[in-house]
């Protein structure tokens, strides 16, 4: 029977060194051994260049290469024939084979000694098993049935922010994920904020990181998934963040008030872009404190989800229509009502970023800021409880971009931030692209230049 | 290592598993083989001509024994279960071929920069 690349990825996941025999144009063998042999598909495999050693000459001068993997579970071995094909050095693939080297390298003490040059793509011509004794296949888990359960609840979801909630509960009922987030893109400043979270102490809904940085900023840019079997420092968001700051800073200016939330040494990462069509929309992430924690069936799998994801925030959320019904008024107007009797709160607006501070305590910057600051003005002006995304993408005042200028998902962070730091103050769906401010006490708004 | 001279390595393999091999180190009588110590990733690749047949004898089966036990052991520390390291090792000794080897050059293959060049006995 003839066996295909996919039979065997759990041998193409780095978790047992595999072998590379090559000869040279007069036929004198070479064997290594390689840390690993990486899946691209179903035809292709790459193997990690990360010296100029006699491997790589004989590859350039005669293209053919065996190598023998072995499946870290069964101790099954299977003997590829290869043919080299080219070598890539930037882009998704590298990336991604960088940062999963960054992990092997970790976790057999080589920091510093494995270190990505190029990644060698070879088409696989043949695969044989070449086993003798071979232990059970383990029982695994079946991903598929949790993709179905979470996808049904996935598209329930009636706006932005319940579908962020929707994603990140069902990875943790349905695959056991403990931590994650949903990141979405600030494409203008070359940025990714918080917007939802879950697990973690400290929500960080608002924390900011920049594209291009760590794993979640490196899955950003390069729009692949990047999964990380072990503990890689380079690729923890401290050691990301010391090399942001190190470099020729791209990013606008980084929200550095509100601290990341996610574990400061995990032990596996998996960071999935989220897109629609070319766009970048965000990332979805998640990690844990142990290593080995993500296959790749839980890749694939959280693949399928992200592509979901991103084509429902992209086209079913965030749309400027109001058809839906408007709850009654009722609730809000009452909490108003009382709200004159109570101690007023002070919130001040600074012009220069955007940045607000109820009552001394910072809220919030950026675009968010300027929306709170807009919508208290209407308040204080004319009383208005009741407000529109349209009427805030035509206010000139705003300057929101005219292209994806993720107004819903400045304002799920907005009303997180509220609801975390000034439950005071709120915001409450009321509709599709409508929502009403709720405020319990009396407020003493002032602006600031600097 | 070949007792009888200590100049020549011999190699013993799983027929089923090395027909190929065998075919081709008859028709190209070069051979390279990579040895590596786990723990401390010590690394050497011997290359070598003049492939002789050897004899599989009882003695031979019983070291085939031994080391695979102490890899076993050594893997262990490293997180490889007994059972996976010696399912790896596994063979038939029916079906076990002695091949050896003259040593012509060896190479430092320890993971860096330094991987590939030659190492100069004295």
């Amino acid at each position: 029977m003839t066996i295909r690349l996919e039979q065997i990825r759990p041998c193409l996941e780095g978790l047992v060194p595999s072998t590379i025999a090559t000869c040279d144009s007069n036929g004198v063998p070479n064997v290594t051994y390689v840390s690993h042999v990486h899946f691209v598909d179903a035809d292709h495999v790459s193997l990690s260049f990360q010296f100029f050693n006699k491997t790589r000459q004989n590859i350039l001068a005669n293209p053919q290469a065996t190598v023998v993997v072995i499946h870290p579970a069964t101790a099954a071995q299977y003997r590829l024939s290869l043919l080299y094909r080219t070598t890539e050095q930037s882009g998704a693939l590298f990336e991604s084979m960088k940062a999963r080297l960054a992990g092997i390298a970790s976790r057999y003490g080589m920091e510093g000694v494995f270190r990505l040059l190029g990644a060698d793509i070879y088409q696989v011509l043949d695969i044989e098993d070449i086993s003798i004794q071979t232990l059970p296949v383990p029982i695994d888990r079946e991903p598929l049935i949790a993709v179905r359960q979470l996808l049904q609840e996935l598209t329930r979801s009636a706006d932005l922010d319940s579908l962020l909630d929707s994603v990140l509960n069902g990875l943790a009922t349905y695959f056991g994920i403990q931590y994650s987030l949903v990141m979405l893109a600030d494409n203008n400043e070359g940025k990714l904020f918080t917007v939802a979270s879950r697990g973690y102490t400290n929500s960080g809904i608002g924390s900011e990181i920049p594209i291009g940085f760590g794993i979640i900023g490196m899955a950003a840019k390069v729009q692949t998934t990047i999964r990380i079997a072990y503990a890689a420092a380079e690729y923890h968001y401290a050691q990301a963040m010391r090399q942001f700051y190190g470099h020729d800073q791209g990013a606008g200016a980084l929200e550095t008030d509100i601290s990341y939330p996610g574990l400061q040494n995990p032990g596996s990462q998996i960071a999935i872009p989220l897109g629609y069509g070319d766009t970048l929309l965000g990332v979805l992430y998640a990690e844990s404190e142990t290593a080995e924690c993500f296959t790749y069936q839980d890749e694939d799998a959280l693949v399928s989800i992200a592509l979901v994801l991103g084509r429902l925030i992209a086209t079913e959320v965030d749309t400027h229509s109001s058809q839906a019904p408007i709850r009654p008024m009722a609730p809000a107007i009452e909490k108003q009502a009382n709200a004159r009797q109570k101690d007023p709160i002070s919130v001040r607006y600074y012009t220069r970023d955007g940045s607000v501070f109820i009552d001394q305590q910072y809220l919030i910057k950026g675009v968010a800021g300027k929306i709170f600051w807009r919508l208290l003005q209407h308040h204080q002006e004319d009383g208005r409880l009741e407000f529109s995304n349209r009427e805030l993408r035509l206010d000139k005042s705003l300057q929101l971009p005219e292209v994806s200028d993720n107004l819903e998902a400045r304002l799920v962070l907005l009303r997180k931030r509220l609801a975390e730091r000034c439950p005071e103050i709120a915001i409450e769906k009321c509709g599709r692209g409508r929502f009403h401010l709720v405020v319990a006490r009396p407020l003493i708004l002032g602006a600031e230049e600097k | 290592m070949d007792s009888a001279n200590r100049q020549r390595i011999e190699l013993l393999f799983n027929r089923s598993q090395s027909q190929q091999l065998l075919l081709d180190l008859t028709g190209s009588q070069a051979l390279a083989a990579v040895f590596s110590e786990p723990a401390s990733h010590r690394t050497l690749q011997i290359k070598g001509s003049e492939i002789h047949p050897g004899v599989v004898d009882d003695a031979k089966l019983s070291l085939v024994k031994t080391a695979g036990e102490r890899f076993a052991n050594a893997l262990l520390e490293l997180g490889y279960n007994k059972a996976f390291t010696l399912s790896l090792l596994s063979c038939r000794p029916a079906e076990l071929v002695a091949v050896s080897f003259l040593p012509q050059a060896l190479f430092e293959q320890s993971p860096g920069p330094a991987a590939g060049n030659p190492v100069v006995v004295a």
